[in-house]
């Protein structure tokens, strides 16, 4: 029900006068570095074996465990000497790196729990497998916690042995923001309408424990911190489609023209009254490789390019003084204008068929229209 | 392996990477798109401007290393509210263990001129916002600025829509609360 305070808080937040994104922070997007690699979504099959993974796991039946033994329990209680007052900055609980080789032994959540309450497990990374769901209650997120090792950066959802969240043994761990951030947890949130069978790589004894207040210090300690998750597919879920007819540009549908015929006419610089009209075809969106120009691109072309070309030869570039003999030349071909969204407008000529045309008619072919003239030195 | 924006499903195989130009180009322009909005969205969260542009320019090279994460580009803009909303509450609640508290108030920089802070404080309502928590302030700005709807919010988040009440509900009552503290100072 919308009441008074609804329409003030809605008019107040919108009648405030926002800035706008600074150009550092527009910088900062235009020099995101090429190079980062991306992640690239997990499913079932391309996990990598971790022992005694079966394909088309489901969690309680079919899981074969084999427990590590740990070094020896962490104990039960404050860790260490009690820390000053003081409190220097923390140690944010963080996803520990997963070893290229590595297996890890495989479990569930009650025999985790179990054996973590047994002290038969310490700090070594397992795999838990189970179901993410909702939790049951609230408890075991506080709104206020005194750590962030004990925060759900994830919302309200854990690990369960069954999809079914009611009864059983659950576990609560600690999502990191990179692992938040990561995209196996985008592919996971997507589905969350109903339990999703993962697996999570995690720890318990993460060292950011030791930053927690002494009263927290112990559910600190036994917060399992996830370094990975493989995200499960689902083999009932139809299998993905493929669009038939896959087009060369990253988006599903030919955005609209970055420009018009107009723009390009605008450059091709004819004498109206004595000088040929550009005939005109649109090309359209073509694959770049397939944009045939008399010069390498100024910048790096991106998968598809729109392009627009003459059919006849017509003048592509003012008169300028020939630096070799002070005439006035110019440069005629059969023109290209390009560009793609936000890029501007390219222009060039088909290969071969730019000339250098003096005053008096001669001509003379060239590799390319855009042929600088240089002063001489 | 169904089709993202940005990896194509046309080999043999199945799965064609696209160029990585073509991908971090295609991430640009979207991004270019969703750079005020986010901004102001991160700046209404967390209230401060600095703290807003390292909470976007953060979410930016999260979003771009998740890229093939992103199935529908149309899409774009609540993937990377998720990402942007997460890391604001992420800094929020690093706020509460460090703090640094500089010995001289007029040294602290950020207390000059900073535009989110002042827009907020100028509002008697919205200068509330500073008692609510991370999730109770993020659920306030995307109901009432982005205008999402409590299943929106859920959906976006990835929380379940009981959540999302109970902390709106719970927002609006400090807020409440807060508006009546100030009138009840308002000198006869």
């Amino acid at each position: 029900m919308t009441d008074d305070l609804d329409i003030r808080l809605r008019t107040s937040l919108r009648a405030v006068a926002l800035p706008r994104a600074p150009l550092r922070l527009q910088d900062a997007l235009e020099r995101l570095p090429l190079d980062v690699p991306a992640e690239q979504p997990r499913g079932l099959g391309r996990l990598r074996p971790i022992g005694l993974l079966a394909a088309g796991l489901a969690a309680v039946a079919l899981v074969a465990i084999a427990l590590a033994l740990s070094t020896g329990p962490r104990g039960v209680g404050p860790i260490g000497p009690t820390p000053s007052p003081s409190p220097s900055v923390s140690v944010a609980p963080s996803a520990t790196p997963r070893p290229s080789d590595a297996t890890f032994p495989l479990t569930i959540v009650s025999v985790l729990l179990e054996d973590r309450a047994a002290g038969r497990i310490g700090g070594e990374q397992f795999v838990v497998s189970g179901f993410w769901t909702d939790r049951r209650g609230d408890d075991a997120c506080p709104s206020e916690p005194p750590s962030p090792l004990l925060a759900c950066g994830d919302g309200q959802f854990g690990l369960t042995d069954e999809p079914d969240s009611g009864t059983g043994p659950d576990l609560t761990p600690y999502v990191p923001p990179a692992v938040l951030a990561s995209a196996p947890y985008g592919a996971l949130l997507a589905r969350l309408a109903q339990p999703v069978n993962v697996m999570l790589l995690g720890h318990f004894d993460d060292p950011a424990a030791d930053a927690c207040p002494p009263a927290a210090r112990q559910a600190c300690v036994d917060r399992f911190v996830v370094d990975e998750l493989y995200f499960v597919e689902d083999p009932e879920s139809p299998a993905p489609t493929v669009d038939p007819s896959p087009g060369p540009f990253p988006f599903a549908s030919p955005p609209p023209a970055p420009f018009t015929t107009a723009t390009c006419e605008n450059v091709w610089t004819g004498d109206q009254a004595t000088d040929p009209r550009p005939e005109i075809t649109v090309l359209g969106w073509i694959a770049s490789g397939e944009l045939e120009l008399d010069h390498e691109p100024f910048v790096p072309l991106p998968e598809a390019v729109y392009a627009i070309v003459t059919t006849n030869e017509v003048p592509l570039t003012l008169w300028v003084d020939d630096a070799e003999t002070g005439e006035r030349v110019r440069r005629w071909g059969m023109g290209v204008c390009y560009g793609w969204e936000h890029s501007g407008t390219f222009y060039g000529a088909l290969p071969g068929t730019a000339w250098k045309v003096w005053e008096d008619g001669r001509r003379e072919k060239v590799d390319s229209v855009l042929e600088l003239e240089s002063p001489a030195p | 392996m169904a089709d993202s924006a940005f990896v194509d499903a046309t080999a043999p195989d199945g799965v064609t990477e696209r160029s990585l130009d073509a991908r971090h180009a295609a991430f640009l322009e979207l991004a270019r798109d969703e750079l005020d909005r986010a901004y102001r969205l991160a700046g209404l969260i967390l209230g401060d401007a600095g703290d807003a542009e390292d909470a976007v320019q953060d979410a930016l090279l999260r979003a771009w290393r998740s890229a093939a994460s992103l199935r529908d580009p149309t899409m774009f803009q609540a993937w990377f509210d998720r990402i942007l909303v997460n890391g604001c509450r992420d800094r929020v609640r690093r706020r509460k263990i460090v703090r640094f508290v500089p010995i001289d108030p007029s040294l602290d920089p950020a207390a000059e001129g900073d535009p989110f802070r002042e827009v907020l404080a100028r509002d008697e309502l919205l200068g509330g916002l500073d008692r609510l928590s991370a999730d109770e302030r993020t659920v306030v700005v995307l109901h009432y600025w982005t205008d999402l709807s409590v299943e929106q919010i859920s959906a976006r988040l990835g929380w379940p829509t009981g959540t999302v009440k109970s902390r709106l509900h719970r927002a609006r009552r400090v807020l409440r609360d807060h508006l009546n503290a100030r009138s009840r100072e308002v000198p006869s």
